[in-house]
């Protein structure tokens, strides 16, 4: 019963990790991007989530709608006004273009929002669904269930339209793509919004379940990294599985060896899987990074 | 010519800016300096910055209201920002040799304050702590490290006396038939009052069934640890947590119905205002060891009273929020070097500020948080007292020791969370 209970809160947690990871893959995975802004966005859509519950009365799954296209489009914007000039220099200048943006984000929180620590509480956030003594939290299997369905629309956007196919070629050989007149800017504005979105629905889902503070997304942004590595650069099923197999061992071995050790343990898994596959899970050998026009 | 005259413009201005400062901070070491700078060195931004923030408008009404009172010199606040150890070292190294500051006060949490504490006491100047617990920042023979906030190991006999005269008699048990859990954050803060907790437990025969640490910055998931307390049958929950993780664990804890007969905080995150916002009226009940917010009048001095009450006035208009414990802990700390020891230095001389402070005799109750003043010569507050509050009602009160408190304990046992 107990083993049933942690398999569950692992595979939710890894839900969780997955939803996050989800949009880190496509940026990181595809355009190269060590994204640094990643977790200020999930930050930005949890209070974005918060203020539109506490103020207006929005449920998070109403306000996802709205909350997740104002993602894209400040993705897109970020990219095409500081971004695109920076990934042109060197890998360098766009980690720290993306630490800058992160660095500015937080202290814009800061100030707009103050260090007090928010979270939703209301009769829905606690609830469970109870099924011979094991306990499934709602709020974390809607994360869970909506972190499967947006890869499946991610999946089938990647590989059934035009702009899917070219991100896709222009991820697997940049300059051919080019040479086949996929203008490279443009696709990864549409990359970096479609990411930006993604995490802004995993902001809003993650919204009644954790607290929002301007340093949350630090809090998550280390292990979406791991995820997205684990799982293959690129690859939404990747993420997907990585998370989950992140979620499960956590919980798994902070309760049979120790909360305090449960990093320790994944970490030492992740390590153990880039020996043996150092492409990640899913991942496939990818020649030449750098964007160039 | 014009440019002559510009150089000697900035000339000018540099002399005069150097008269200002050199008069503003008076070098202290005469009686009766006009003004001291003091340094006040908090984490405003970054993770801490909830706490730093309230230490930060703390230390500001303590100025205001000693300013007002004409008692001694001008305080003049430095304010720096300190998100972490090597921010606190550079930003205090650069308040002391370049801003001329000898009093800082500050910063609250422990690492940074250990970090800090090594710049001050390089350069003989005063660390004012206000709320940091570890026990080393005053055991290691440092001269200019004062702390009038109780350290961690103070917080463990209280909580402890609390579960064997209050807690045990209402659930029909002795003392050392009370199952004790004990989970805690694994840095200097939990580690610390774990320790102090275990050591008075095992005094009291108290059973330890679960003794579980994590990390607050990197668990997401609490569920694994509700359900080791779940099987460990405990009676009493100890807990040392921040806010956020606090926060997810209460709201997890609910959520898998974890059932136990007493919860009891340990500072941080219970005794933020935050987890009575969140929680409203699911934190009722919840018990924590702290220095004291909601304290019985009677226990304060008369005076007191009515800086407590001006505090409370000047805290709401200032920043149009009630004070939460935490700056209330940070006026208290401030309030006496500002009213008390500056004043009787004469100046900021650190050597006669060290002086001054250790040889104070403030009976228990001077402060508003129930503080007496008493330095050990280590430079901690011998009467730096620790009282355990509950939430009723969405606000923090103090229910023991009986002479600070203001209300009985409520809700002991836990009803269930099927219940409530």
């Amino acid at each position: 019963m107990v083993l049933a209970q942690l398999i569950i809160s692992g595979i939710l947690i890894g839900g969780v990790y997955a939803l996050v990871s989800l949009g880190l893959t496509l940026i990181f995975g595809v355009m190269r991007i060590v994204n640094f802004v990643h977790g200020d966005f999930l930050m930005l859509a949890m209070y974005l989530a918060f203020w539109a519950a506490t103020l207006a009365g929005w449920s998070p799954y109403a306000s996802l709608f709205v909350i997740a296209p104002l993602l894209a489009l400040l993705g897109a914007g970020i990219y095409w006004g500081v971004l695109r000039l920076a990934v042109r220099k060197s890998h360098e200048a766009s980690i720290l273009a993306t630490i800058g943006l992160s660095i500015i984000v937080q202290n814009v929180a800061l100030m707009a929002w103050s260090a007090d620590y928010r979270s939703l509480h209301t009769d829905f956030t606690g609830s469970v669904l109870e099924w011979g003594g094991l306990r499934i939290s709602v709020p974390l299997l809607i994360a869970f269930l909506v972190a499967l369905a947006v890869t499946a629309l991610v999946f089938l956007f990647l590989h059934f339209t035009y702009a899917g196919k070219a991100i896709r070629a222009a991820a697997s050989e940049r300059y051919a793509a080019a040479l086949m007149g996929v203008n490279p800017q443009r696709l990864f504005t549409l990359c970096f919004a479609i990411g930006s979105a993604l995490v802004g629905v995993g902001g809003v889902l993650l919204a009644p379940i954790y607290s929002v503070y301007p340093t949350v997304g630090e809090q998550f942004l280390l292990v979406a990294f791991v995820v997205v590595v684990l799982g293959g650069l690129g690859s939404l099923q990747g993420a997907v599985v990585g998370g989950l197999v992140i979620g499960l061992v956590e919980t798994l071995s902070s309760y049979f060896i120790a909360p305090s050790m449960k990093q320790l343990v994944y970490l030492l898994l992740f390590i153990a899987i880039l020996v043996f596959k150092p492409s990640g899970l899913f991942g496939k050998r990818v020649e030449g990074v750098g964007v160039d026009e | 010519m014009n440019k002559k005259r510009w150089i000697s413009g900035i000339g000018l201005a540099l002399a005069a800016a150097l008269a200002v400062s050199g008069c503003g901070s008076g070098s202290g070491s005469g009686g009766g300096a006009q003004s001291v700078k003091v340094g006040v060195a908090f984490p405003v931004s970054g993770p801490y910055a909830k706490i730093g923030q309230a230490c930060t408008n703390g230390t500001e009404i303590a100025a205001d209201i000693v300013n007002d009172a004409h008692v001694g010199p001008k305080i003049e606040l430095v304010k720096v920002d300190v998100p972490n150890a090597t921010s606190g070292v550079n930003e205090v190294n650069r308040l002391i040799s370049q801003q001329r500051v000898k009093v800082i006060v500050g910063t609250y949490v422990s690492p940074i304050s250990m970090a800090v504490s090594d710049v001050a006491e390089r350069n003989k100047a005063i660390q004012w702590e206000v709320a940091a617990t570890e026990p080393r920042l005053t055991g290691r023979g440092y001269q200019y490290v004062l702390r009038p906030n109780p350290n961690a190991y103070m917080y463990g006999p209280a909580s402890v006396d609390f579960v064997s005269l209050v807690v045990a008699p209402k659930l029909g048990l002795k003392a050392d038939q009370v199952k004790l859990a004990l989970v805690y954050e694994d840095g200097d803060y939990g580690q610390a009052v774990a320790k102090s907790i275990k050591e008075a437990a095992q005094k009291a025969g108290i059973p330890v069934v679960a003794d579980i640490s994590y990390n607050a910055k990197t668990t997401n998931d609490m569920s694994s640890i509700i359900l080791q307390l779940k099987q460990s049958g405990a009676d009493v929950l100890d807990l040392v947590q921040y806010d956020a993780d606090a926060q997810l664990f209460w709201k997890q804890a609910k959520q898998m119905g974890l059932n136990v007969k007493a919860v009891i905080g340990h500072g941080a995150g219970h005794n933020s205002d935050n987890f009575g916002e969140v929680f409203g009226k699911d934190a009722d009940g919840v018990l924590n060891v702290s220095s004291a917010m909601g304290i019985n009048k009677n226990a304060l001095l008369p005076e007191t009273q009515k800086i407590d009450e001006e505090f409370q006035k000047r805290y709401k208009e200032k920043f149009g929020k009630e004070p939460d414990l935490i700056a209330k802990m940070a006026f208290s700390s401030a309030y006496v070097l500002f009213k008390e020891v500056i004043p009787k230095a004469g100046g900021d001389d650190p050597a006669k500020i060290r002086e001054a402070a250790l040889a104070l005799d403030l009976p228990q109750g001077y402060c508003p948080t129930g503080w007496g003043i008493k330095f050990d010569p280590s430079g901690q507050n011998t009467r730096a007292t620790v009282a355990v509050m509950q939430w009723q009602q969405g606000k923090l009160v103090t229910v023991f020791p009986e002479k600070f408190q203001v209300t009985q304990p409520i809700m002991i046992p836990l009803p269930k969370w099927s219940e409530r």
